[in-house]
């Protein structure tokens, strides 16, 4: 085969540690809804309660309900809905997991091209990861 | 018609809160099913159809639209890189745009909303129909002519192999046009984030047609890249507060179930009635925004 035409070799690597993530995530997020519905950890907002707020904009949802923004869901988890956010949180950061583990292989391998695009790919996802961006008001 | 509005709306509000997630499973199902069979995913189709039928308001839909999006791309990723469908070397810069350009749209999309929810209710009806559009003139091409020594697409390496079981040998492809497919991944990162849509819409055409990517490699890649664009935006949404599991986790299950049934009874279905369907679906659900947008 022409070296031209190869593909990735970090890209089964790429693909195990995905499916692991997002299988985990699955399962998380369907136990934690599962508690959620249930009622076993009361939420924030009662179940009952929702459909009074759920068609507000965002930023009265937040006012009127006192739902945490940015990373302050972690001192939630004791409440039904936000446990919720370890799945997601599962979900959203499989990439951001996946792209720093890409980065370590280039970086062993010194493949300078791809080290700068997937480091630059992985700033990216940390900024909006951090919460350090915002929307002004 | 606001009074037939009005009176859509006090029934929404008389009915018991479980009945909307069971509604909502039933509906992402639905979407599930026929976005498979349609070629489209299920993204594009429940933003556009929640936000016109359901009582949430569009900045928890949006948000939910990007997990939903999200949660199939992960779903479908890992077999289709390690079939060699979908290519690392491709999705990498053309996802590092796409994603760059979905933070400036999930903050677009929350700013604007906050100014006024129906301009981006309007906005949305406007894409909806662009997108049918876009779903109704384009073609594809199996394996697209592409011309050799485009210097940014040789820089950047892209290109790949796959084993084509139809043709029972490998495939050897590269692109071309590199340059202006990076440019239009910044519109479409940029409406990905600032509507909630999954972009395979988008994404296939231009990897395809303009790109000249094999249509199978560029169909994998574009359902791939999508977990890498819509992070970036949805991380944004999730900071910012707006996501409700209530919303996200029956419509996840909906769409991740019928796809998978949507996937089974491909073989047995005409494709082009059911993409004809789907495009009289969307054309309904971009009026009924665009008309919401309004007011009306």
């Amino acid at each position: 085969m022409d070296q031209k035409y190869e593909n990735l070799d970090n890209q089964i690597l790429y693909a195990g540690v995905l499916k692991f993530l997002a299988n985990s995530g699955l399962v998380l997020l369907f136990l934690t809804f599962f508690v959620y519905m249930l009622e076993i950890v009361e939420p924030l907002v009662p179940l009952e309660e929702l459909p009074q707020y759920w068609n507000l904009p965002l930023h009265e949802f937040l006012e009127k309900t006192g739902a945490p923004t940015g990373w302050q869901w972690v001192n939630f988890l004791n409440k039904g809905d936000y446990l919720n956010f370890l799945g997601l949180v599962f979900f959203i950061g499989a990439t951001g997991v996946c792209y720093a583990v890409l980065f370590f292989d280039f970086l062993w391998k010194k493949k300078g091209m791809y080290l700068f695009l997937v480091g630059t790919e992985l700033i990216f996802i940390i900024l909006a990861a951090s919460n350090l961006l915002k929307v002004g008001h | 018609m606001p009074v037939i509005a009005l009176a859509a709306e006090q029934n929404k509000a008389k009915i018991v809160w479980w009945v909307w997630p069971i509604l909502l499973f039933v509906t992402t199902f639905l979407i599930g099913i026929f976005g498979v069979m349609a070629g489209i995913g299920g993204g594009v189709l429940f933003v556009p159809l929640v936000s016109s039928f359901f009582p949430f308001h569009i900045d928890f839909i949006r948000g939910a639209g990007l997990m939903i999006a999200l949660g199939s791309s992960l779903a479908a990723a890992p077999v289709l890189l390690r079939r060699n469908f979908a290519s690392l070397k491709l999705a990498i810069p053309v996802a590092l745009i796409a994603s760059a350009f979905s933070i400036i749209g999930a903050f677009g999309g929350l700013w604007l909303s906050r100014l006024n929810p129906a301009y981006i209710q309007g906005s949305l009806g406007v894409l909806i129909l662009l997108i049918v559009i876009v779903m109704l003139i384009s073609k594809s091409a199996s394996y697209p002519e592409v011309k050799a020594g485009n210097s940014f697409a040789q820089a950047l390496q892209l290109n790949g192999v796959y084993f084509e079981p139809t043709l029972n040998r490998e495939v050897e492809w590269t692109v071309h046009r590199t340059l202006a497919g990076l440019l239009v991944f910044c519109l479409v990162g940029f409406l990905a984030g600032m509507f909630g849509l999954g972009a395979g819409w988008a994404n296939v055409p231009v990897l395809n047609l303009l790109m000249g990517a094999p249509l199978k490699v560029a169909v994998a890649t574009s359902s791939f890249s999508l977990s890498i664009t819509d992070t970036t935006a949805a991380w944004i949404y999730f900071n910012q507060g707006a996501v409700l599991p209530i919303i996200i986790i029956p419509s996840m299950a909906g769409v991740m179930i019928g796809a998978n049934i949507g996937s089974r009874l491909l073989p047995k279905v005409n494709p082009a009635m059911i993409r004809n369907m789907v495009i009289g679906v969307l054309l309904l659900a971009g009026i009924r925004s665009l008309l919401k947008g309004f007011g009306i």
